[in-house]
């Protein structure tokens, strides 16, 4: 006799514990610590502390060992943290022109007050796998340290260089009194047209290989708006809270950032001269593939400030932040192998009727 | 702080903090007001993926009290997995008793049916919706959906359906088969087959909807008025089986298909577990299922 | 927060949680099924003029995000304060701000209702809920009802119940879907009236 399917809670908890003794692997390698992760896998915990729109090392660490290295899955540990926690306050707005510099370099001119600081970067680096690291590695090489040290009070290129000879479009200042508080879409639902502050919040939350497929795409002509890195600096700033009460901010630490400022080409309009315009971009922790990118894909989105012509993915806003979060994305890709059988039995009576139906009317081809 | 624990040991009654539910209850007061409309809200991650029923959930963490007893299935079962996940959840992060049986709850969460026993006043449907905008697959972009509905445009969805009749000779949608509510709004009832469409009108409990991702809510009071669209000459008929559950012989039931091998041999069983169970707890039998002394169909 | 000179505050509800949830409840079904009458909290300590079906909405429903506007009549500093301090709500100067606008049926001038918001054709629900304090529902003239949440009619007969906000009902139901939602607060009852309901007197 049949029985029905009973599913259940039993084979959950084992689905569970064999997921448990596959993160562990073999029991006689040592098992990973997390600040191993945390000091040794800085970029991973720099993309996940970025998508999952939380700063904090050790838990982006933790979040990733739990997920077995899978790090759109330690990004979902870490918003789903993330939403339980209560918000005691904002903090002000950070300066990145405060930055404690460990990367500075900019595309766009030789040389420049505060020079071109390479600092940790893949760059010039020949990929050719090190085989030494396998057996454990060596004792790292000690980076030589300047005699002049870096200036930590580089001008910034776009505001303090470009803007001199006023070339480059201004920003509006949007933390004045007189706008509006910064906008939150973690804690309004996103609505179109959406304004540039969660556009920019969204980007920076965003799959980094979306944001980047897509900023490719600008540079390849769809959306082509030619694009100089003006600066990217690497660093850590200052966070402040200013509490009502007290008229002095408070610091509460430092957070490492990437931030990249592009510029872009900009023929000017009829009410506009010609200058160059600004994407912007900014992640938590070093990343500037994110970074480069998520400024190609903002000024794309400039289109409409611009008066530019919508036609391409990069420049629709609706199309480019629908789909940048790839909790979302992933959350509903995947969950097409949820059993959907009672909708998949509705279809097969439909195509076994509409069959039907034809083989009446068209017996010959029932029959080929 | 102590990262060292794996789980939050104190979690709020039904793991949402206080805001999110009263932001959340806010907006399903607006969606009974306004029956059918999709309320946006700021919708929270859940621990559980998008597309695994976070709207539904959030719904439910909103509107559960201590007192309630919660059901929860999938497909019409209690049984798979997903629904077995959703109300452990519960049982864990709200201590609320859970049933599988639809007249012993009052709160029931579903992905994809409605029960087949009729819903009482007292009770309070939660669906779990994927995609909540009806016209969504015909227009992509909110910004135009948005307009269309305030403006009760919706020649868009007549057009399609009438291309199916031209094409098919009948409307090829089965399931999340779209209704007019009130004799306003159009409303993407979920993924349930059409089969239960007409379980939606005039029904006696509040029917409630939960679209986590997407970040809607709506709902449909007590007996509002759910017309599946359709044509005078081409009326809404819902699915029907020649063949009968193979387990208590229900004819009238939504019916799920079940290879037996791989020689085409198959049966249709019940997809409400717990209608099914109930009947055949009653004494009722289906063509796979007399290996007892009952006989089948004791009365229908 | 300043909360001026340090008065005792009112406690606010006990059990949080679970006296929201039972408050929103009852809420939800009073607008679900209008016309039928829900019972307030018991044992709540109430502000000012506020009674206590008013009082248990406001501290289970408010919160930072929802302006609150008390009619001039019903507004004091007492419960202001008590509002701030237990959900953190502000309180507006404008009725057209709020979230929820709460009045007196005795008391109150109703000039206001027609400020009130109402949403927009493309987000409707962008709109007041306006709260109406009265005695009871036992008043010498009843209101026929009609509409969702309703079988076939329903009759509620809010004491007392001044022309002008019957009249005012009417025309916001037929603004529908735009509209204020409206709940009649007694002082341990409560029932509701969305803008999907037709009023007949």
């Amino acid at each position: 006799m049949y029985v029905a399917v009973k599913g259940g809670e039993r084979a959950i908890e084992n689905a569970h514990k064999l997921l448990a003794e596959k993160r562990r692997g073999n029991p006689d390698i040592p098992e990973i610590k997390t600040d191993q992760i945390r000091e040794q896998l800085t970029l991973s915990v720099s993309r996940v502390m970025a998508e999952g729109s939380l700063y904090d090392p050790d838990l982006a660490s933790l979040a990733i060992k739990q997920a077995r290295g899978d790090l759109i899955e330690a990004v979902f540990l870490m918003r789903a943290y993330r939403t339980t926690l209560p918000r005691f306050g904002y903090s002000l707005p950070i300066d990145t022109g405060t930055m404690q510099i460990s990367r500075r370099i900019s595309a766009t001119y030789k040389d420049l007050p505060g020079g071109q600081v390479l600092g940790p970067t893949f760059d010039y680096t020949h990929r050719l796998l090190d085989f030494t690291l396998t057996a454990n590695g060596e004792e790292p090489l000690e980076a030589e340290s300047s005699s002049e040290g870096v200036d930590n009070t580089m001008p910034r290129v776009l505001d303090d260089l470009l803007n001199h000879e006023g070339l480059i479009q201004q920003e509006e200042r949007v933390s004045d009194e007189s706008h509006e508080p910064v906008g939150d879409l973690t804690r309004q639902p996103l609505e179109f047209p959406a304004d540039r502050d969660i556009r920019l919040q969204n980007l920076s939350r965003g799959d980094e290989g979306f944001i980047l497929s897509l900023g490719y795409s600008t540079q390849r002509g769809y959306a082509r708006n030619h694009a100089f890195v003006g600066e990217i600096r690497y660093g850590s700033v200052d966070v402040e809270i200013a509490p009502e009460e007290l008229d002095f901010p408070i610091h509460l630490g430092e957070i490492d950032i990437t931030e990249c400022e592009n510029v872009n080409q900009f023929k000017g309009s009829k009410t506009a001269p010609p200058q160059f315009t600004r994407g912007y971009g900014l992640t938590f922790g070093q990343n500037e593939r994110k970074a480069i990118a998520m400024a190609l894909v903002d000024r794309a989105l400039r289109d409409k400030e611009m008066g530019e012509e919508v036609t391409s993915p990069a420049q629709d806003e609706e199309f480019v932040l629908s789909h940048s979060d790839n909790i979302e994305a992933t959350g509903f890709v995947e969950h097409i192998k949820l059993p959907h059988y009672v909708d998949f039995q509705s279809e097969l009576e439909l195509v076994r009727k509409m069959r039907r139906e034809q083989a009446e009317q068209h017996p010959q081809r029932a029959a080929e | 702080m102590n990262y060292q624990q794996t789980e939050i040991p104190d979690y709020n009654f039904a793991y949402l903090d206080e805001q999110t539910k009263r932001m959340i209850r806010r907006a399903l007061l607006k969606a009974v007001a306004i029956p059918g409309y999709q309320v946006p809200f700021a919708g929270r991650e859940m621990p559980m993926p998008y597309g695994w029923g976070t709207g539904g959930v959030q719904v439910t963490a909103a509107v559960i009290g201590p007192e309630d007893t919660l059901k929860v299935i999938d497909q019409g079962s209690d049984d798979t997995t997903n629904a077995v996940s959703i109300r452990k959840f519960f049982a864990r992060t709200a201590g609320v008793e859970t049933t599988e049986k639809t007249a012993d709850a009052d709160i029931i969460q579903t992905r994809h049916r409605i029960p087949e026993h009729p819903l009482r006043e007292d009770q309070i449907l939660v669906y779990q919706v994927p995609i909540p905008e009806p016209l969504r697959f015909l227009e992509p972009r909110e910004t135009e959906t948005r307009k269309m509905h305030a403006l009760e445009e919706y020649g868009l969805m007549h057009v399609k359906l009438y291309e199916d009749i031209a094409r098919h000779g009948h409307i090829a949608t089965t399931y999340a088969y779209p209704a007019l509510i009130n004799d306003r709004y159009m409303m993407d009832p979920s993924p349930i087959p059409k089969f239960d469409n007409p379980k939606m009108d005039m029904m006696p409990a509040l029917q409630l909807f939960g679209a986590g991702r997407e970040k809607r809510i709506y709902a449909l009071p007590p007996y509002t008025k759910v017309k599946s669209l359709d044509f005078e000459d081409h009326p809404f008929v819902i699915q029907s089986w020649e063949d009968v559950c193979g387990l208590c012989g229900a004819k009238d039931t939504f019916l799920d298909e079940v290879i037996l091998d791989d020689q085409g041999n198959r049966m249709f069983v019940c997809s409400d577990s717990d209608h099914c169970n109930e009947r055949q707890a009653k004494g009722h039998r289906g063509p796979q299922n007399r290996d007892d002394s009952l006989t089948e169909e004791v009365a229908l | 927060m300043d909360l001026g000179p340090l008065t005792a505050p009112l406690s606010g509800l006990e059990n949080p949680a679970f006296a929201s949830n039972r408050i929103f409840r009852d809420v939800l079904e009073a607008l679900s099924r209008p016309g039928t009458v829900v019972p307030a909290p018991e044992n709540l300590e109430t502000p000012g003029k506020l009674n206590r079906a008013a009082t248990g909405f406001l501290l289970a429903l408010a919160d930072m995000e929802t302006p609150v506007w008390l009619s001039p009549d019903i507004r004091d500093i007492q419960t202001e304060k008590h509002l701030k301090f237990h959900t953190g709500c502000p309180v507006v100067d404008q009725c057209g701000q709020a979230v929820f606008a709460v009045a007196d049926a005795r008391t109150s001038n109703f000039d206001f209702l027609n400020s009130l918001a109402v949403g927009n054709p493309e987000m409707p629900h962008q709109s007041a809920t306006l709260l109406i304090m009265i005695d009871g529902f036992t008043g010498p003239a009843a209101l026929t009802l009609t509409g969702p949440g309703i079988h076939s009619k329903a009759v509620l007969a809010p004491d007392p119940i001044p022309d002008a906000l019957i009249q005012w009902a009417q025309a916001n139901q037929r603004l529908f879907p735009c509209g204020v939602d409206l709940i009649f607060a007694a002082t341990s009852s409560l029932a509701a009236l969305p803008r999907t309901t037709r009023i007949e007197v």
